[in-house]
């Protein structure tokens, strides 16, 4: 149990650099100083929990340990079964982190940043919909003639829009303009009709 | 045989539609839930009228992103027949199976009445049991029927043939009186009048069966 505690710990360290490494924040010799230096001390500690070989689960038994086994050969058999181990292992734990946790660490932010903590990005917009100029709006010729019904005269022009109001989350303005850009096309404006305008803040 | 017709949120003449091509027609007819992707052994499908998904935002702008109509695509241009009555009209438009947009009424009134319609082209197997320039009377019920395109739009669709039909005294400002329009190739027709209103003699007579009959012919 201590093992595979001190194990995962280490993995951890190991995947964050590594993806200091593969996200590619540090120029390419420092990758390579970075990958090693979180690879030695990790294959230096790995004799340490020779001692604890008996522990190990029989999945880390390899063909060869079990030849070896066989053979009478029960030392190198336990040194076959140690380092079969721990590398499954740490492979096993960097292959889950980098596929599974850091694939879903939004693009853009900080790799030393936890996903589930860091607020993204949110973006507070408003799209406003308005009838071509070459469509007739009758609601708004009918709000005209209201208008001077009122007593304010010289209402020349009176359209009737729609204005959306909207927050949305993104990892950047580039990001949130592109979607909202689709949104207003797609969905809330019909362009056969339709024009609109985007009005993007961050508050 | 079979006819599907897909039944939306808010959809209030799907009923109607399967009593038509059902009980008064006698062909057999399903109903297609908003959800369901699967249109395997249907020959026709329907969108009826009412107003899905309350309506919200436009007419079948949110309709349009159902999943039944992704299959819909599919089915419509493997030629498979679909019909658009009145909301479901506004749904074909906005999921551009054909051009152009449906607009609030030129007067601002839910019109509910007779109109009498001209056909302009009989070339699609809607409208080719009656010849060109014939004059019938459907019933109408929208509030928001104008049709609406840009003069090209409008040029191709004449040039295509594909105005289906025209009011004989426009009730609502729909460029250029239309009333349905089909795609190019004609398989695909929406229009604002409902022939499963007029599809039998005790109840608003049998103008419209003509049209419905068109799914399986």
């Amino acid at each position: 149990m201590v093992i595979e505690l001190h194990l995962h710990a280490a993995a951890a360290v190991m995947v964050k650099t590594y993806g200091l490494v593969f996200e590619r924040q540090l120029p390419a010799p420092s990758r390579l100083i970075a990958f090693i230096a979180t690879v030695l001390p990790l294959l230096m500690l790995l004799p340490a929990f020779n001692r604890h070989a008996e522990r190990w689960p029989g999945w880390c038994c390899h063909a060869k340990t079990r030849r070896n086994q066989q053979a009478g050969l029960a030392q190198i058999a336990d040194q076959w079964s140690q380092w079969m181990g721990h590398g499954l292992a740490v492979a096993a734990r960097v292959f889950f982190n980098l596929h599974f946790v850091e694939r879903k660490r939004p693009p853009g932010l900080s790799i030393f940043n936890n996903c589930r903590s860091e607020p993204v990005p949110r973006y507070q917009a408003r799209v406003l919909v308005h009838l071509r100029p070459s469509v007739l709006d009758p609601a708004g010729e009918a709000a005209r003639a209201a208008a001077s019904r009122l007593g304010v005269d010289g209402v020349e022009r009176l359209r009737i829009g729609k204005a959306v109001e909207l927050e949305l989350e993104a990892s950047d303005e580039a990001e949130a303009r592109r979607n909202l850009e689709l949104l207003s096309d797609r969905l809330l404006a019909n362009p056969v009709i339709e024009n609109w305008t985007l009005e993007l803040t961050q508050p | 045989m079979t006819i599907g017709v897909v039944v939306f949120p808010g959809s209030n003449c799907d009923r109607d539609v399967r009593w038509a091509t059902e009980g008064c027609l006698g062909m057999p007819t399903r109903y297609l839930w908003h959800e369901e992707r699967d249109l395997s052994g249907l020959d026709a499908v329907v969108l009826p009228g009412g107003f899905s998904y309350g309506d919200y935002l436009r007419c079948g702008a949110i309709a349009r992103f159902a999943p039944v109509l992704e299959s819909l695509l599919s089915f419509a241009s493997s030629g498979g027949r679909v019909l658009g009555i009145c909301n479901g009209f506004q749904v074909l438009t906005e999921l551009g199976l054909l051009p152009g947009a449906l607009t609030r009424n030129r007067d601002l009134h839910f019109i509910c009445e007779d109109t009498t319609l001209s056909v302009v082209s009989d070339r699609s197997p809607w409208l080719c049991s009656r010849g060109r320039g014939s004059q019938f009377s459907l019933p109408i019920a929208h509030g928001e029927g104008r049709y609406q395109c840009s003069d090209d739009t409008l040029k191709q669709l004449q040039d295509d043939d594909a105005i289906a039909l025209q009011y004989c005294v426009n009730p609502n400002g729909s460029v250029g009186d239309i009333a349905g329009i089909t795609n190019a190739s004609g398989s695909v027709l929406g229009l604002m009048p409902h022939p499963e209103r007029a599809c039998d003699q005790q109840t608003g007579g049998t103008a419209g069966r003509a049209i419905l009959e068109a799914l399986l012919s």
